[in-house]
């Protein structure tokens, strides 16, 4: 067993590890689980080390010395373990003890089950970020999926004759025509008299269906079969062209 | 002339306490989660105004409130490094209460507050980061390295 691999053991067999120099001074640690007896800045102080030093100095590499009755606090308890300290091969210009402790099934299943713990909490924390990304791209798609819907013309009107509200299919009006202080609307199979304004009448069409071609007409532009310098056709109906209104009319159109 | 400072770093845990210390003392890092277990301690010198300070890193085994610290890992402290994880609102929902919580037992300790992970946040989730906490916050990447070294620096201005 080299250093990393006693660093990254699985956590069931996982030790402490105690890393010193050629001569015996500190230089890191791993996994420390034992109550720290004095603070100072020298590491070494620890309280299991304590009178210990020269023990463990005398240590061969592979050979291992055996203390009992180890205070551990780690869980706010106190408890006393065996535990074994053991020198492993020298890792580079390091030597470096690793201390076994015997700490029985129930130190493992708890060491086990804050590291399922803490996995599982970074893992749901991954996966709900995920989760916002998706649902904000979400919100996106649905709000310019919103503006496309209300954008787009909608297909039908409501009419208002003498007694009721008639629902017309847009694509079956053929053209509105000024009535006095009325309006009558063609459509394929029926002439509507509606009570409003040309203007109030424009302004509601959508401009890339409907053209104002006259001050008494609006057609549908793909119902106008053809165009000459003053009328237009629509089936067998013949419609004046307005001056003003004829270049409004040839750029809604397509043409060749 | 050597001089020896103790410096925690404290926060909730899997916020990358181990990786920002494996990445300033080893220059190293890994995608592999390992719980650290009580205290890891490692060790670096930096050289800062013609000085050489010893860096005693103490890695502390991430709990989800200071108040579970055990008070002997923190007792003498000179430095204070507080990391949380950009990502995770829980680990920086109580900033201003564990920071108080381990500074109360020491005497004018360094500080520096880390907003680890920051290569997985947008710009604007930093951002309200900062507006949120009122705090000097540094955001650093143990993954890219992004302010890591500085993070250490600038703790070991504040022990000098």
């Amino acid at each position: 067993m080299n250093l990393t691999e006693a660093k990254l053991a699985p956590i069931k067999n996982r030790s402490q590890i105690l890393v010193f120099d050629e001569k015996w001074n500190f230089k890191e640690s791993c996994n420390t689980i034992v109550e720290i007896d004095k603070i100072d800045d020298v590491f070494q102080e620890l309280f299991f080390l304590q009178g210990y030093e020269r023990e463990f100095g005398k240590l061969g590499v592979g050979e291992s010395y055996k203390l009992y009755c180890i205070w551990v606090n780690y869980f706010g308890e106190e408890s006393y373990y065996d535990f074994i300290v053991k020198r492993f091969e020298s890792d580079g210009e390091s030597g470096f003890l690793i201390i076994n402790y015997d700490f029985k099934d129930q130190y493992e299943k708890t060491i086990e089950l804050q590291q399922e713990r803490n996995v599982s909490v970074i893992e749901r924390s991954a996966l709900k970020r995920k989760y916002d990304k998706i649902e904000e791209e979400k919100i996106l798609i649905e709000k310019l999926y919103e503006e496309n819907i209300s954008d787009a013309p909608r297909e039908f009107v409501f009419i208002k004759t003498d007694l009721m509200w008639v629902n017309v299919n847009l694509n079956n009006i053929l053209y509105f025509e000024a009535y006095g202080d009325y309006i009558k609307v063609h459509t394929d199979k029926k002439i509507y008299v509606i009570y409003n304004r040309m203007k109030n009448v424009e302004e509601k069409l959508s401009s890339r269906d409907f053209v104002r071609i006259h001050r008494s007409f609006i057609v549908r532009i793909d119902k106008i079969d053809n165009i000459d310098s003053s009328n237009l056709q629509l089936g067998d109906k013949i419609l004046p062209l307005g001056n003003m209104y004829r270049k409004d009319l040839l750029e809604k159109i397509s043409h060749i | 002339m050597q001089i020896s400072k103790k410096v925690i770093l404290v926060g909730n845990f899997g916020v990358g306490k181990t990786s920002l210390v494996s990445r300033f003392v080893h220059q190293k890092f890994s995608d592999q989660y390992l719980t650290t277990i009580g205290v890891k301690v490692d060790k670096k010198l930096v050289s800062l105004n013609g000085s050489e300070l010893s860096l005693i890193l103490w890695d502390i085994a991430g709990e989800s409130s200071a108040t579970k610290i055990p008070k002997a890992y923190t007792m003498g402290a000179h430095g204070i490094m507080y990391v949380f994880d950009v990502n995770r609102p829980e680990t920086y929902e109580s900033l201003s209460e564990d920071i108080f919580e381990i500074q109360k037992n020491l005497k004018d300790p360094g500080l520096v507050v880390l907003g680890n992970k920051s290569d997985l946040a947008s710009k604007q989730l930093i951002e309200k980061i900062q507006a949120e906490t009122q705090m000097d916050i540094l955001f650093t990447s143990a993954k890219t390295g992004i302010n890591v070294d500085t993070a250490f620096e600038s703790i070991a201005k504040q022990m000098l």
